[in-house]
């Protein structure tokens, strides 16, 4: 069951309250669209109601939401004057008084209550009123009990219209942002989504970028996480047709969702995740909670692909809040990632990962097209903010990073015949100001460079910009040198980076308390890239400087491992500089051979299991846990073009 | 700079790598200042509060005064250049200049504090009033009260002095001969002598104090 309750509260009793103009016009439009069975496909029971009283609403929505069964989807819809008394946002209706809104109009931790209490599958809540955005208070407020989860459907978007000091903007025709939801739910409009059903956040967001487009002084809130899946807000216009109905069908769905139920202990876990993002992304974080999530669920019914689905749809848009450039991208990785654990028996998995990775190309390709004017200006952009002493790790980091993730973009492009219109280009102009401005931060400071500098080595980009290329690998590689081969292991703490420069700078010791990466793997990835790059005879000289020097390969038993914290089976193939017997390496071609003789035929089985989207989604497994390398696309091979992509020893990666 | 204007964007996640990386450089700083601070002062003596912005010092004649704290601060430059081209070297070179401006700051308050201390009770010597350093030296003792450590054993004053006004007064030393040391170790014995027994005093105002 699908119902919608729309309220449009233009006229009021009062006379300190003016009348709307565009109130009414606003839920007869959202009205018409959400009950139209081809968009927003909400039951013929749904209500609306133009300039009722505090009592008539209470009414409805008690009917609404406290229905047995409860619907699986519930949206509410209110159009009027707002306002935030005592740290609490209200809805005024017809007989609301200033003054008296705690007794007289709708508090939003009113209609929480009544949504706890019934328990609908998904809520949708949209405000289109001055100061809505007041309503984060109260959300924020039930998010703080200590029955965190347990107050709040696992399924809850809301779309605040205006900030709390703001008004919300209206013409005779109605309120800007109802107008542009509208447009948007009847496809005049299109969203970046291609999903079968446009959930709110999505919608959300597209609503803000279209005000801030138009010069809107009015900046929307919008909130969301779904637990149990992509929520179903409306129909997509724009869907792809390729993509199935993600959960059951439009009616059919559970009132409570099996997913919900199998969640119920994670739910505080993931809401926490999710207002963490706010403040910045912890991708091990991030991808740990994935994991143990995903664990608790039904792979085989396609449980975990529309669980991770609707939290891809969920998380970027609060990562986005925290306002660190990419961190979007960053939660997309993590998310198509973690199904590369249930890519073989989750049926609906392989859509998903597609799905969440072209979303993928699109954020990279945004957040590139907006670095690259900045960049081009001012080498500064790439700083941090606050900067400081912490840009002489941050820098090089996120060099290495933007490098890795510019590679994986264009990997999955490729993959799946995604046309960029401009990601290329972008691209290309961004290596050539990295290479212009920055050839000092082209450093080796941790092995977590080498997950992003194997993607990058391994893509087409590396091929088409071969000069660029080559020219990266020399200063890593000279670099390498100069410090001796010695880099930091994977995880390293701020403090332990700090002493780490301070032993190099100072020329002494390095602290016990300091974990260097032994064996390195970035070793492994440099003498790689340079047999891709054909570049063996410059490094060959210069072996001898890493004399008794080890590097490690490491080989999962099985890619459905990969995006494990720690990966539990597999193999550490660890090959020595200079070593007298067994593996040791004084050329390129004896680490070529060594590589050939303990590899192959573990990277020959890996690689005859895993899948075009599984391949993808390992690829971004090593953004969002940078100390795995998907040696099956990034073997010491010179890569060969063919008309679907680069071979590399028998597999195609792309 | 507003923050419109501000071109730095940042970008990626990196956890609180950055603020621990920070952190642990104004560690640095405050533990070679503490070592420097030590060279002076010994840590024992180094009183810590945890409130406030003043405090009482009880003088020996019953009156107080008030101290406060003194804030020492060192103000460097990090050029962008050297984060764009990694030049970690000026790390080091930061954290040194910080630390030698600190620990000059906190010297020169000190010395002031002491002869401000020394100025109030008229308990100076003029060394220009004397024939040579050596006997100033002598008239500085004979002033000074010794004091005793916490177990009881007598502590001898530092004295601070530059390198050329050590060496003159070294000079002067061997110049006046034994008699001098001799009177010197006279006074330093007897002042000792008098430390331990005011302590002694002291002790027995404890009930549970017995002499050893």
């Amino acid at each position: 069951m699908r119902s919608c309750l729309v309220i449009g509260s233009a006229t009021y009793e009062s006379d300190d309250l003016d009348e709307l103009l565009g109130a009414k016009t606003d839920a007869d439009n959202v009205y018409a669209v959400l009950t139209d069975p081809k968009l927003g496909a909400y039951d013929s029971s749904s209500a609306k109601l133009i300039d009722p009283t505090l009592e008539e609403v209470r009414d409805a929505l008690a009917k609404f939401v406290l229905s047995s069964p409860p619907p699986d989807v519930f949206t509410f819809y209110f159009a009027g004057h707002g306002d935030v008394n005592g740290g609490t946002f209200y809805m005024l209706l017809r007989n609301s008084r200033i003054g008296q809104l705690s007794r007289t109009a709708l508090g939003i931790t009113e209609v929480f209550s009544l949504v706890n209490e019934g328990q609908p599958q998904q809520v949708n809540i949209v405000i289109d009123a001055c100061r809505a955005g007041g309503l984060v208070f109260d959300l924020t407020q039930a998010i703080k009990a200590e029955s965190l989860g347990a107050h709040i459907s696992p399924n809850i978007s809301l779309l605040a219209t205006a900030d709390i000091a703001q008004a919300a903007e209206e013409t005779q025709e109605g309120g800007i942002a109802t107008t542009a939801l509208v447009r948007a739910i009847r496809g005049d409009d299109a969203t970046p989504s291609t999903a079968s059903y446009l959930d709110l956040v999505t919608l959300g967001t597209h609503v803000a970028a279209r005000m801030a487009e138009a010069g809107v002084a009015q900046a929307p809130i919008v909130w969301g996480l779904n637990l149990t899946g992509l929520s179903r807000f409306a129909l997509n216009p724009h869907a792809a047709k390729s993509v199935v109905p993600l959960i059951g069908t439009m009616t059919g769905a559970a009132a409570s969702s099996p997913i919900a139920q199998q969640l119920e202990g994670r739910r505080d876990h993931l809401w926490r995740l999710y207002l963490d993002l706010g403040q910045g992304v912890d991708l091990g974080q991030l991808s740990g909670e994935l994991e143990t999530a995903m664990g608790l669920l039904d792979s085989e019914a396609g449980q975990a692909s529309d669980f991770i689905l609707g939290l891809s749809y969920s998380l970027p848009p609060r990562a986005r809040a925290s306002g660190e450039p990419f961190a979007n991208a960053e939660v997309l990785a993590a998310c198509a990632a973690s199904l590369v654990k249930v890519g073989k028996k989750d049926p609906k998995a392989a859509t998903a990962i597609e799905d969440i990775a072209k979303r993928f190309v699109a954020a990279v390709d945004a957040e590139m097209a907006a670095l690259e004017l900045p960049l081009l200006n001012n080498w500064r952009a790439l700083l941090s903010r606050p900067s400081g002493y912490r840009d002489f790790v941050l820098l090089p980091l996120r060099i290495s990073k933007l490098l890795g993730y510019m590679a994986a973009a264009e990997v999955v492009a490729e993959a799946h015949g995604i046309v960029r219109i401009s990601g290329e280009c972008t691209a290309a102009n961004i290596l050539q100001r990295l290479l212009t401005d920055f050839e000092g931060s082209f450093v080796c400071l941790s092995d977590q460079q080498a997950a992003y500098l194997s993607v990058f080595f391994a893509s087409p980009i590396c091929l088409r910009h071969q000069p660029e290329a080559e020219q990266i690998f020399g200063l890593m590689f000279a670099d390498f040198i100069a410090r001796g081969g010695r880099v930091l292991a994977t995880q390293f703490t701020g403090s332990s980076a700090f002493q780490y420069c301070w032993a190099l700078a100072t020329e002494t010791p390095m602290p016990a308390t300091v974990q260097l990466a032994v064996p390195t793997t970035l070793l492994a990835v440099l003498l790689t890239a340079s047999v891709r790059l054909n570049n063996e005879d410059a490094v060959d000289p210069y072996l001898h400087f890493l004399d008794h020097h080890g590097t490690n390969i490491y080989i999962p038993e099985d890619i459905s491992e990969f995006m494990r914290p720690s990966i539990p089976n597999g193999v550490n193939v660890t090959l020595s500089v200079g070593a007298e017997h067994g593996l040791g390496i004084f050329t390129v071609a004896d680490f070529r051979s060594a590589f050939t003789k303990y590899c192959s035929s573990a990277l020959e089985k890996l690689n005859s299991d895993i899948s075009p989207n599984e391949r993808i989604a390992a690829t971004l497994a090593c953004m969002a846990q940078p100390d795995r390398i998907l040696w099956p696309t990034f073997q010491p091979v010179p890569p060969v073009e063919t008309a679907k992509g680069f071979a590399v020893d028998g597999a195609t990666d792309g | 700079m507003a923050a419109s204007d501000d071109p730095r964007r940042g970008g990626f996640s990196f956890g609180q790598l950055g603020e621990e990386f920070d952190e642990e450089f104004t560690n640095t700083v405050r533990n070679l200042c503490d070592i420097e601070r030590a060279k002076i002062i010994s840590p024992e003596n180094v009183a810590h509060y945890s409130h406030g912005h003043q405090w009482l010092e009880l003088e020996p004649q019953g009156g107080m005064t008030k101290s406060g704290f003194e804030t020492h601060s060192h103000e460097g430059s990090l050029q962008l250049e050297d984060i764009r081209l990694h030049r970690i070297e000026v790390i080091p070179r930061h954290v040194t200049a910080v630390v030698t401006e600190m620990s000059k700051q906190f010297t020169q308050m000190m010395y002031a504090e002491v002869a401000e201390g020394a100025d109030a009770v008229g308990n100076t010597v003029d060394a220009k009033q004397f024939e040579s350093p050596a006997l100033a030296f002598l008239e500085g003792l004979k002033r000074l009260e010794f004091g005793v450590d916490r177990q009881g054993n007598p502590s001898r004053p530092q004295l601070h002095l530059g390198q050329a006004a050590l060496e003159a007064l070294q000079r002067d030393f061997e110049k006046h001969g034994k008699p001098l040391q001799d009177k010197i170790e006279e006074i330093t014995k007897q002042k000792e002598r008098e430390a331990v027994e005011r302590n002694k005093s002291r002790l027995r105002r404890f009930k549970g104090y017995k002499d050893a």
